[in-house]
């Protein structure tokens, strides 16, 4: 009896002990982790380590896990450069308890952090774009907007971003309001438009936090809109994830739980994301920056990027405006997608 | 319930010594699905309720057993699950036939051991390998099943089993970490091997 615990004790200890396993190659896939203050974040390479250039891909949500991101355009990036999947604090398939309240300044730590890790795996002379979409470009522009951080990258890359918390209301209050009198006008799904337009002529002051939170939650626009946007059936997230899990090994229901619990209104990071402006400080980056934006993005107002593009202090910057998509450009446009990432990276490697 | 007749005997009024149950040592593959994991234990009998029923034409066992139990499962590029756990095992089954049905609440201990290469930033600011990097969590969950008990049949002193269980693991980030599981097993009962004296109860209906 004795011998088969320690048999069995053995075992789990050996599987614990772990070679440090660095790819260089030209399609490779790595899995490391970097913990910080309770918590451990998987990070997936994967792609072309040996091009030395690599960008961060900082999933969206809160809790989204980064290999929902490996698709179609990323995998096209992945040909030329190599990826690196984040999983962020209680996000994704990340695990442990975190010692602190999760905010913005505390997964700003964990990226930082992760990039340190990157050049030491990789090497210092590692080039390192960072590429967020949607909270995940919030979670750049926390990145770039703090100390000398924009030092530490070549470049980032802000698609269908959320980096002004509060100006996204107005915007999409605006945004519904000039597409549905247009829809109307031409007599397309009338029916459908008119209660929209009435709440938005009901609201034409500043929104309060549950009217942002209101209108942010319909998403009826670009299902409106459906018709201007390409490649806009969507697999469910979890159905999706299904897949994904299947091809990558990933548990599931951590997943879900993380995404349910760290994306709920209720959720600490949730209440912190609230205040969070990012703009004015944006006059201070210098770094090579380039904006990917839906035309049709109803969550992300294409005029909450030209917002942020004008507030970046950058000379080497862009704005992309992809005309048949919505809030997901990666999904909905992958080439063009693919294209401006590789070209800025390219650029400013 | 006129026609019930509950009776309450003391434990040397057991007519059948070979109805109480004995210590047992368990061996079993734990997995979720795919992801593969192995568990060793001991199931000590600690209480069984023999239900005689229609004029003693039929005799039900309600056996109580307290299980220890160590397993771990492998998740790659997950973590490895070191676990260590207590089962407040339920078994019911015939005298004739070797079929039972069992479900258990547990409750117990696990430390994780990330599967891959882990790095932290040290004191100095330098990032470091965290080796042995992973998480303590309290567990808990509940299991269920069906097994076969080959020594009412065929005088092997085994039994083999099958379980579903969900455990629940925290903590873990903002809430728990849940995990479904299955699992397939042997039980081993030895002639004489930590001779328990379950308490026996025995209640005619």
């Amino acid at each position: 009896m004795k011998k088969i615990i320690f048999l069995a004790l053995g075992l789990a200890f050996m599987t614990a002990c772990h070679k440090e396993n660095i790819s260089i190659g030209t399609q490779v896939f790595d899995t490391f982790f970097v913990t910080n203050k309770g918590v451990s974040m998987p990070i997936h390479v994967s792609g072309n380590t040996a091009s030395k250039v690599i960008v961060l891909f900082i999933p969206g949500g809160p809790g989204g896990a980064g290999l929902i991101y490996k698709d179609k355009a990323m995998e096209t990036v992945e040909q030329k450069y190599a990826v690196a999947y984040i999983n962020q604090r209680e996000c994704g398939t990340s695990q442990g308890k975190s010692t602190e309240p999760n905010n913005m300044a505390l997964m700003t730590e964990d990226l930082e952090l992760t990039i340190a890790t990157i050049k030491k795996r990789y090497g210092q002379g590692m080039s390192v774009f960072i590429l967020g979409h949607s909270f995940g470009g919030m979670m750049v522009s926390a990145f770039v907007t703090k100390g000398d951080n924009q030092k530490m990258i070549k470049g980032w890359i802000d698609a269908d971003g959320i980096s002004e918390y509060q100006a996204i209301g107005n915007l999409t209050r605006d945004m519904y309001l000039k597409y549905g009198l247009e829809q109307t006008a031409l007599g397309k799904r009338v029916a459908e438009w008119k209660p929209i337009i009435e709440w938005c002529k009901a609201h034409p002051n500043n929104l309060t936090l549950e009217e942002i939170d209101y209108i942010n939650q319909q998403q009826d626009g670009e299902e409106l809109m459906s018709e201007y946007i390409v490649n806009n059936t969507y697999p469910s997230q979890f159905s999706y994830f299904f897949d994904l899990a299947k091809a990558f090994k990933l548990p599931i229901t951590a997943y879900g739980v993380n995404i349910l619990s760290t994306g709920g209104s209720n959720s600490s990071l949730s209440k912190d994301i609230e205040n969070k402006a990012y703009h004015a400080k944006l006059r201070n980056v210098s770094t090579p920056a380039l904006f990917l934006v839906g035309k049709y993005d109803f969550i992300c107002p294409p005029a909450l990027h030209q917002d942020a593009y004008d507030n970046t202090a950058s000379l080497k910057k862009k704005i992309v405006i992809f005309p048949k998509s919505g809030h997901q450009t990666y999904m909905n446009e992958p080439e063009l997608f693919a294209k401006e990432v590789i070209d800025f990276m390219t650029l400013y490697k | 319930m006129l026609l019930c007749s509950l009776c309450v005997q003391a434990q040397d009024q057991l007519t059948n010594p070979e109805f109480t149950p004995k210590t047992g040592l368990k061996a079993s593959y734990l997995g979720s699905i795919t992801y593969p994991g192995a568990k060793i234990g001991i199931e000590l009998p600690i209480l069984v309720k023999q239900m005689t029923k229609r004029n003693g034409s039929k005799i039900v066992l309600k056996e109580r057993y307290l299980t220890a139990n160590v397993g771990f499962y492998h998740h790659p590029d997950f973590h490895d699950n070191l676990m260590l756990n207590v089962e407040w095992q339920m078994r019911r089954q015939g005298t004739k036939r070797g079929w039972f049905g069992e479900w258990a609440p547990n409750i117990g201990y696990s430390r994780t051991f990330l599967d891959g290469t882990a790095y932290e930033k040290d004191a100095s600011g330098n990032i470091v390998q965290n080796k042995g990097a992973g998480h303590s969590m309290f567990m808990f969950g509940v299991s269920g099943g069906f097994g076969y008990d080959f020594s009412k049949t065929q005088n092997l002193p085994m039994k083999a089993f099958f379980k579903a269980s969900i455990t629940a693991f925290t903590p873990f980030n903002t809430f728990l970490y849940p995990r479904p599981s299955v699992e397939l097993g042997l039980v081993y009962v030895p002639h004489s091997f930590l001779k328990m004296k379950p308490k026996v109860v025995l209640i005619n209906k």
